[in-house]
């Protein structure tokens, strides 16, 4: 039950930053109105950062942790 | 020089030819995977088919007007596709390589066609960045150049000649411990020499677009000259790991799958997958050919973007032309040899040239002011998001974004350590807003964790222990890559040593053109691309190799800051004439190359592939039956061409405690092979670094057969196999009980030395 939870809980994880990455890029080249940055964010940009490297430190823990529990 | 500055880059004649290559080979390698020729023309046009089919229509569309750009990054994306489209055929189960031509086929069709469609109808239109500045010369500046570049020709033909020369001339048997340098002819430096005349020819006149195309076959040349003399000397690959991954290419294609659960590389299966496609579009059983001219064709391919690096750190086109005959010289660990690293290399340095090359051309960069503290400086850094390159479009930028993530993804799927050096370096740079691909680190970083999860899962679950053991011990790591390297017979600890001075040389070169080159390409974006791969050092120790792959991914920011320490010390003393330049980069250019040559053959006495070393491993998989024990399997990539998984290295046998350790006889016949497979390469080795004595191998095989249990068959210049024989006296494979597995067998070659002994008498003598 854990292996399933972890196994689609990377899957998941993995999809949403994709996504994350590709509406912030589209953003900072004013593709999307609502979402566009400015040439030079000082705190949006920061921010955004911060958040993303939190959900990466979580998927290498999910990841890890799934690991050492198959091997 | 006159130039003129035009608002709107004319597309270039190379780009516009390449193009039209595109086209024409979609098309043809329809033709091919009909025609399946088969030989070396088989495997050399799928190559070439695969090389210029997808890349060009998109490179182009990037890149239409900078013609050095667009030939850094088109062999790139061609290999991209076809990496993912195999790799992806593989996984899903639908493994078939017409289908994969079909693919390839299309795209490249519609890529190519697209773009000549856009530029018949609308010529010129392509706003130009602010490196397309290869100057509109006058018609007579024009003439002048051609002349040149044909002046220049001459030594290249000269040089040529003098290497086919070499080649036939090279004692490869009498390599010993001092390396390649000891048996080189006369005929070898002179072709070096004569490169270096060329070049000193080329670039002591205004560089332009006439020359440049000649600089660059004077570097493949010298890349030939460098790489691949062994191998076309021997008819076979140096590296014989080369040969491992010919074995897994043939295992693909047979089976239609990955073998997983063999080997850690089946995780990182891209490469495999992709070449196995080429063999079978050529109509060849495997891609031995292949490793054969594999490392001049890649070094080839790898000089357009150290070119493009070296101009953007530098702002100097002869500077970049000189940076790519250094990249050559430097590069003694020989990772461009048939294997999913060098193909790394490629992909990693298109996307660094690329981000390089948007950095020099990006004006009106803000940064802080100049009285501010250190931390708002670098708090400045991490909120900065530099402006579009000169004469870029959002959609533009997009464009190679996609392009960039493209490639980064095709190198996570096929290589393990060079994707880790490319993230941390784009993090690097968007930690500091050196680069307006702020979140290309994370978009690459997504795919790795994604294939690090559940593509190369089959690895990770059973080398986690390895991974986490291995974290936070850069001093391991060093001293297996560096000081456990200088051992053996003195002389060849020597050459060793050489090596590393040959690395440090570059290290302080580069740091010193560090301290001196100013240009828009800032000294902290140079720092990171040397820092960044280096940090991998504090993760891994990659099997002792660590070190060399820190160097091979540092090399082209070192010796494209190099070539500028040596342009600047050359200004700084004055010597800038004609004549003393050029003077004094033929005497550079062949003491860099004869040093290359030197660093990179140290191992050559053990590390050829002599080719009647392939047509014994080629007899012995034909004839050994599944499951033959033979050693020594896991060390002689040439027995690993086929049949992966159905022979085998005998097991180790453990010696009890308190017992004596046994003759090297005694540990072999402990371990009862079915066949022992002994090479006057490996005996080289057991020579050079372990002190064994020289014929060595000789007397094994004599002992064995002296023991009664065993029979040469095979007996040449630079292999003895020897078989055990049953009970009623004959070789495994000749005993009517076990049959022998149907694999096609080819005939050893007719020359003297090659032939299968038939008869115990026949065995060699010791020399």
């Amino acid at each position: 039950m854990l292996n399933f939870f972890i196994t689609w809980g990377v899957a998941i994880l993995v999809t949403l930053s994709f996504f994350v990455y590709v509406i912030v890029v589209a953003a900072q080249e004013g593709l999307h109105s609502k979402l566009a940055l400015k040439e030079y964010p000082k705190k949006g940009q920061i921010a955004i950062i911060s958040v993303m490297i939190l959900v990466l430190l979580a998927m290498m823990s999910a990841v890890i942790t799934r690991l050492a529990e198959l091997s | 020089m006159t130039a003129t500055t035009k608002p709107f880059a004319a597309t270039d004649p190379l780009v516009k030819a390449t193009v039209w290559g595109a086209l024409i080979s979609s098309l043809a390698l329809q033709a091919l995977v009909w025609w399946a020729p088969g030989g070396t023309v088989g495997l050399a046009l799928a190559s070439i088919f695969a090389l210029l089919a997808t890349g060009p229509g998109i490179a182009a569309r990037l890149f239409p007007a900078n013609r050095a750009l667009f030939t850094a990054i088109f062999p790139a994306i061609s290999i991209s596709i076809l990496l993912i489209v195999t790799l992806a055929q593989v996984l899903t189960g639908l493994w078939a390589p017409r289908l994969s031509a079909g693919i390839i086929g299309a795209l490249g069709l519609a890529f190519s066609a697209i773009w000549i469609r856009q530029n018949m109808s609308a010529e010129a239109e392509t706003p130009a960045d602010a490196s397309d500045h290869d100057t509109v010369a006058t018609a007579s500046a024009s003439k002048a150049r051609a002349i040149v570049a044909a002046i220049a020709f001459i030594p290249l033909i000269g040089a040529l000649i003098c290497w086919f020369a070499a080649v036939a001339r090279i004692d490869l048997d009498a390599v010993g411990a001092r390396g390649l340098i000891e048996v080189l002819p006369w005929q070898y430096f002179m072709a070096i020499g004569l490169i270096a005349l060329a070049v000193a020819i080329l670039l002591s006149r205004p560089a332009s677009k006439a020359t440049s195309i000649i600089v660059w076959v004077a570097g493949a040349l010298f890349a030939t000259i460098i790489t691949i003399t062994v191998n076309v000397s021997d008819g076979g690959a140096i590296m014989n790991t080369a040969y491992v991954h010919v074995g897994f290419a043939e295992a693909i294609n047979a089976r239609g799958a990955l073998v997983l659960g063999t080997d850690a590389r089946f995780s990182w299966p891209a490469f495999f997958t992709a070449v196995a496609v080429l063999a079978d579009w050529a109509g060849e059983p495997d891609t031995l050919n292949l490793a054969v001219a594999w490392p001049a064709v890649l070094m080839s391919l790898y000089l357009p973007a150290v070119f493009v690096i070296t101009r953007s750190i530098t702002g100097s086109t002869r500077t970049g032309q000189l940076a790519m005959f250094l990249f050559v010289a430097a590069n003694w660990g020989q990772q461009d040899y048939f294997s999913p690293q060098s193909i790394a290399l490629l992909l990693f340095l298109s996307i660094t040239a690329v981000i390089f090359h948007e950095m020099a051309t990006t004006s009106a960069v803000p940064t802080a002011p100049a009285d501010a503290s250190v931390l708002a400086k670098l708090t400045f850094a991490l909120r900065r998001t530099p402006p579009l390159p000169d004469g870029w479009t959002s959609a533009r930028f997009l464009r190679v974004e996609a392009v960039l993530l493209l490639l980064a993804t095709a190198l996570i799927v096929q290589h393990q350590l060079t994707p880790v050096a490319l993230i941390l370096m784009l993090f690097g740079w968007a930690l500091t807003g050196r680069t307006r691909h702020r979140w290309l680190w994370l978009g690459a970083t997504v795919v790795f964790i994604a294939w690090f999860a559940f593509g190369a899962y089959d690895w990770w679950t059973g080398h986690l222990q390895i991974l986490i053991d291995g974290l936070g011990k850069p001093s391991q790591a060093l001293s297996s890559g560096l000081s456990s390297r200088v051992r053996g017979n003195p002389d060849y600890a020597k050459l060793q040593m050489l090596r590393i001075a040959w690395s440090g040389f570059f290290g302080l070169l580069g740091l010193l053109g560090w301290l001196l080159v100013r240009s828009r390409v800032s000294r902290a974006t140079t720092a990171i691309a040397v820092l960044a791969p280096a940090s991998l050092v504090l993760g891994q120790s990659y099997g002792g190799e660590v070190v060399l792959r820190v160097f091979l991914y540092a090399s082209p920011i070192l010796v494209a800051l190099t070539a500028a320490a040596i342009v600047a010390v050359a200004r700084r003393a004055k010597l800038t004439a004609a004549p003393v330049t050029a003077v004094g980069l033929v005497i550079l250019l062949t003491a860099v190359g004869v040093v290359g040559a030197t660093a990179r053959g140290v191992n050559v006495a053990f590390e050829r592939t002599p080719k009647d070393v392939l047509q014994a491993s080629r007899f012995l998989l034909a004839t050994a039956p599944s499951g033959a024990r033979i050693r020594p399997l896991a060390t002689e990539g040439a027995l690993r061409i086929a049949r992966l998984n159905e022979l085998r290295h005998p097991d180790a046998v453990a010696v009890p405690d308190g017992q004596p350790q046994p003759t090297a006889l005694q540990a072999l016949l402990a371990q009862d092979p079915e066949y022992v497979f002994l090479t006057s390469t490996r005996e080289n080795y057991e020579w050079i670094i372990n002190g064994s004595p020289r014929n060595w191998y000789r007397q094994i095989a004599q002992q064995l057969v002296d023991t009664g249990k065993f029979k040469v068959i095979w007996s040449s210049e630079h292999v003895t196999i020897v078989a055990k024989l049953n009970a009623a006296g004959n070789p495994l494979a000749d005993d009517t009980g076990v049959p022998p597995v149907q694999v096609p067998t080819p005939q050893p070659q007719g020359s003297e030395q090659t032939q299968p002994q038939a008869e115990p008498e026949s065995r060699p003598q010791a020399q």
